[in-house]
């Protein structure tokens, strides 16, 4: 008993980090124009899928890909800002929304005409695939690797907010785009260079999350799984999306491993979002989230 | 507003002021249509049929969730759990249990009310995004649970529906079923056209551009806000019952989140807060659809070694994906705007002002 609970927590830190990768890249897009980017999890499958493409058909050289794949991702990335979001600055919040569903079906078609006949794939192994065994509780080597990017990423982010001017600039303009743009801030360079940022971190968590198991449509749903995940830490706070990552992860393994055997499986699937109604009604503003909710 | 009334018509008395056809022309044109409507399956193909039936249905879907999302703006990216909701409970109700399929389309229609006023229930306290994600939470607990209830819904395998009798008559072809559900949009819109002029369709209005001023001006928010879910989920539960009608199979990858954002795609190429949008909106999206299938279908018998029928799926996505992002570019306003622009510019011809 001990040992399963003892598993099951570490198991939901490992997918929990996932989630908190994942949830980065949507948690920048956020805070810096309020919107939450539907299509990221799109855009992870095609990332992936141009990495495989690389790796697996053309076989080039590992760096080279890595390279070429968040290559891809930026211009994704000042695309998508440039040609869809930028028509819909100072609009409402419902255009923006539906514009990030409708790039997600655009990005999902893409998929489906160029890789969707092929199925699931997997990469040729790049990162150690074994497990750590430690008494009776097993640790996937994979898995730590993205913990650990995770955590690299929050660092890597926080000194950039804290310490770089365009970083600074980010930070203002999640106040208000007007103000900032009249305190002589460039908002829609800065905007690009956000969305060319959160392309890159989709990049790479298809790297690293299509290298962990198989690569299909699966990786577009990553985006509705981590919906707990950002509410619970929070929309603006990156910290808070690691942290509320290994939450929820926690949150689903444990039921995973004592309230399936009870109803017959699968309550995993839908945990996390019995999880998020809970929090919502709670406490919709998250763990570290700006209390800015308007109450009516 | 008035833009849509000729020169010279006046309205004398307050029964006309509200009326909602104003010139002898619009009653017409307005009874032309309906004629064309009831005349026209008879003659059409079985698949064609089909296709009106499907875009029928839809439209009712569209209609319940522009009175919420257009005129309230409560933000609803789980309208085909609601659809589902009424799917199921007529399938259940009908087909298990032996209930007269009015009776149970009724009831379908509380069953989706009832849960349309849960979901609801957080936008008390949330607002815009935080909403629409609660509602993606509820798309996916229904969703689960139509899994996981199989001894009920047949999970994963489907849930056969027989033939439907309504009063005696078997809707067995598809040109019944074409009727039925002509018949069911054309009262539901009327409905909902005579709603959006009431107070409750005003105060909408109110909460949608700015719900404190509402709430100031004496509009209750809780109250008028859970009455937009109710109605929009009544709508959605009774397009239900007719899927259940329609496709006679009910499973659950008929009602998934993708379902949820063609609806609101509908609503916003349409042109939200616009009725004769929804009506607009659901005709190019499910044309369009139905449109890039049989294109591609085509195209790929004619080139085999090219392109795989897989690939239509993808040629569809894409084709929706770019239209809304080239609506909201181009036209945030929708097809209801561009309609308004054709009529005006017809009656003010050739004196352009």
């Amino acid at each position: 008993m001990a040992n399963a609970l003892l598993q099951a927590i570490i198991s939901g830190i490992l997918v929990g980090a996932t989630y908190a990768l994942v949830a980065m890249g949507i948690v920048i897009v956020y805070r810096s124009s309020g919107i939450f980017n539907f299509a990221h999890g799109a855009i992870i499958l095609v990332e992936a899928f141009v990495f495989w493409t690389l790796t697996s058909l053309a076989q080039w050289p590992l760096g080279l890909c890595v390279l070429i794949t968040v290559a891809t991702a930026y211009a994704i990335g000042a695309g998508i800002e440039f040609l869809a979001m930028r028509p819909l600055l100072g609009q409402p919040i419902l255009p923006s929304i539906m514009m990030t569903l409708g790039l997600s079906m655009l990005f999902i078609g893409i998929y489906e005409v160029v890789w969707g006949h092929r199925g699931p794939v997997t990469f040729p192994e790049f990162m150690p695939m074994g497990h750590w065994v430690v008494g009776e509780i097993v640790i996937g080597q994979a898995n730590t690797i993205i913990l650990g990017a995770a955590i690299l990423l929050l660092l890597l982010f926080n000194l950039f907010f804290r310490f770089t001017d365009t970083g600074k600039q980010v930070q203002a303009i999640c106040e208000s785009h007007i103000i900032a743009q009249s305190v002589g801030i460039d908002v829609k360079r800065v905007l690009s260079f956000v969305w060319v940022i959160a392309c890159g971190c989709a990049a790479l968590a298809g790297i690293l999350v299509g290298a962990t198991g198989s690569v299909g449509i699966h990786l577009d749903e990553l985006v509705f799984m981590v919906i707990p995940v950002i509410i619970l830490g929070g929309l603006e706070s990156m910290g808070g999306a690691l942290i509320a990552g290994l939450i929820v992860g926690l949150v689903e393994m444990i039921s995973a491993a004592f309230i399936d055997p009870i109803i017959g499986g699968g309550f995993r699937q839908v945990a996390p979002y019995l999880f998020l109604l809970i929090i919502l009604i709670v406490k919709p503003y998250g763990l570290f989230g700006w209390k800015r909710i308007e109450r009516i | 507003m008035n833009l849509t009334i000729p020169a010279g018509v006046r309205d004398e008395n307050y029964s006309q002021a509200i009326g909602v056809v104003k010139t002898k022309t619009q009653w017409g044109l307005a009874m032309v249509g309906l004629l064309v409507l009831f005349i026209l399956p008879p003659f059409l193909s079985d698949y064609l049929n089909n296709l009106l039936a499907l875009i029928c249905i839809n439209m009712i879907v569209v209609l319940g969730l522009n009175l919420l999302t257009g005129y309230c703006g409560q933000i609803s990216l789980g309208q085909s759990a609601f659809v589902a909701m009424g799917a199921y409970t007529t399938g259940i109700l009908y087909a298990t249990y032996h209930f007269p399929f009015v009776l149970a389309a009724f009831l379908a229609a509380i069953v989706s009310a009832v849960s349309g006023i849960i979901v609801g229930l957080p936008s008390v306290r949330l607002k815009g995004f935080y909403l629409a994600l609660s509602t993606v939470a509820f798309q996916f607990i229904v969703y689960w649970v139509i899994f996981k209830a199989d001894a009920l819904t047949g999970g994963g395998y489907g849930l056969a529906i027989p033939a439907v009798k309504i009063f005696g008559i078997s809707f067995d072809t598809r040109g019944k079923v074409a009727y039925l559900s002509i018949i069911s949009v054309v009262i539901l819109s009327y409905f909902a056209k005579s709603l959006a002029r009431t107070k409750t369709g005003r105060s909408f209005i109110a909460i949608r551009d700015n719900d404190l001023a509402a709430e100031v001006m004496g509009i209750a928010l809780t109250k008028t806000k859970l009455t937009a879910f109710l109605i929009s989920s009544i709508y959605a539960g009774l397009a239900g019952a007719l899927y259940a009608l329609y496709f006679r199979w009910l499973m659950p990858d008929l009602f998934t989140l993708a379902h949820s954002v063609w609806y609101l795609a509908m609503v916003i190429v349409g042109g939200m807060g616009s009725l004769v949008g929804s009506i607009l909106g659901t005709v190019f999206i499910v044309c369009l659809q139905e449109a890039t299938r049989v294109w591609f279908a085509n195209l790929a018998t004619a080139f085999p070694k090219v392109l795989s029928v897989a690939m239509g799926t993808g040629i569809s996505h894409s084709a929706l994906g770019l239209a809304i992002a080239l609506f909201l570019i181009f036209e945030p306003r929708g097809l209801s705007h561009r309609w308004e622009m054709i009529k005006s510019t017809y009656r003010l011809w050739p004196f352009s002002y």
